[in-house]
């Protein structure tokens, strides 16, 4: 719902984060499957913030980031779509689980 | 073409903008509250029957258009603020712009009701100490799990409108069972505003709140 005010913080990170903006073409975003956000609706609102901002040549690419779960006992980690889950090899109903709930900005591909 | 890497993260930004907030409120002494859900769950209701019995409260609401909540509350506290939000769907921790430190100043306890809604708020945090999420009976109690991302952001979960459980098929140790699924050990009460149940329950929750805090509290 709130996606197109993200892909405007986006802009202007990416815009903030090199000292020749114009040169951005590439911003590689990693959106997790938990962030609420829906990854078409934020390419739509990319596409729409970009204009008229420090980098209107940049194209968006998003990889989905899945969960991290972390099994104590059999030290196993393993990644899963939800906030919760047991260790799939033994069960275990206490793991540690954390990511897959951020919207982050991965890398800028920039022109020479 | 060269690949810079980045590390800008939506969640960190979101938490540096709210931890300064938060530290404002520590300065000038209050709990913040924020009561999260979904519309007509009974977030402005809980408040009427909260208000009353506390001293030095302040209270703010976002809402997308109208300031009816606020008429409701004002008569029970120091200040009312009322936050239209337009098109957004959460308030956010700039929102806290329109208060003066002398408000702030004024007030133990701060009240905030977001935009009813239990997607967007839930990943905005705007400095509350505490995230209460309100679910009512008549959503039914597989809301819950539908939902994760507004149980995992809170620190209670109140089930509200109890007294119309038996009529709407809510079965509450469901509802447990299915919260707990998605954070174990959360705290959940249930009561209805209307019958005047659970209340004290929760009264206790807000003044042990507001003692832990009052022990944590750090002030730079
Ligand atoms: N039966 C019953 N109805 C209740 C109870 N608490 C609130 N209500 C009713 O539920 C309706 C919505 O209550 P509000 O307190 O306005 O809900 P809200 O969450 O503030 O709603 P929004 O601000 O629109 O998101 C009102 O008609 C209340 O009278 C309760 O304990 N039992
Ligand atoms: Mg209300
Ligand atoms: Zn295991």
């Amino acid at each position: 719902m709130h996606e197109f005010s993200v892909a405007q913080q986006l802009v202007l990170a990416a815009s903030q984060a090199v000292p020749r903006p114009e040169l951005v073409r590439e911003v590689g975003v990693r959106v997790g499957l938990l962030s609420g956000l829906v990854s078409e609706s934020l390419a739509f609102g990319f596409e729409a913030a970009k204009q008229h901002s420090a980098i209107p040549q940049a194209v968006l690419k998003i990889q989905v980031a899945y969960r991290s779960g972390f099994c104590p006992a059999c030290n196993l980690t393993f990644e899963h779509a939800h906030f919760w889950a047991p260790c799939p090899k033994c069960g275990s109903q206490d793991t540690q689980n954390q990511g897959g709930d951020d919207v982050q900005l991965a890398y800028l591909e920039v022109d020479e | 073409m060269t690949r810079i890497p980045q590390n800008w993260s939506l969640k960190e930004q979101n938490r540096q903008a709210a931890k300064q907030q938060q530290r404002l409120f520590d300065r000038a002494g209050c709990l913040v509250i924020e009561l999260l859900g979904s519309p007509g769950c009974g977030k402005t209701s809980l408040q009427e029957a909260t208000l009353p019995a506390l001293d030095r409260c302040g209270v703010l609401n976002g809402d997308m258009a109208s300031d009816r909540d606020i008429q409701r509350l004002k008569p029970f506290c120091g200040w009312a603020i009322q936050i239209e939000t337009g098109n957004r769907c959460h308030l956010s921790a700039s929102d806290w712009g329109v208060l003066s430190a002398s408000e702030l100043a004024m007030v133990d306890w701060v009240f905030v009701e977001n935009v009813g809604n239990l997607v967007c708020p839930a990943a905005f945090p705007m400095g509350a100490h505490r995230r209460v999420l309100l679910v009512s009976t008549p959503e039914g109690h597989d809301k819950f799990t539908k939902y994760p991302t507004a149980i995992a952001a809170a620190d209670l979960v109140v089930i509200s409108k109890m007294e119309l459980a038996p009529y709407v098929d809510f079965d509450a140790d469901f509802a447990r069972e299915s919260i707990h699924s998605i954070k174990p050990h959360l705290p959940v009460l249930e009561l209805s505003v209307r019958q005047q149940t659970g209340l004290e329950a929760w009264m206790i929750w807000l003044y042990l709140q507001r003692s832990k805090h009052c022990q944590s509290e750090v002030v730079p």
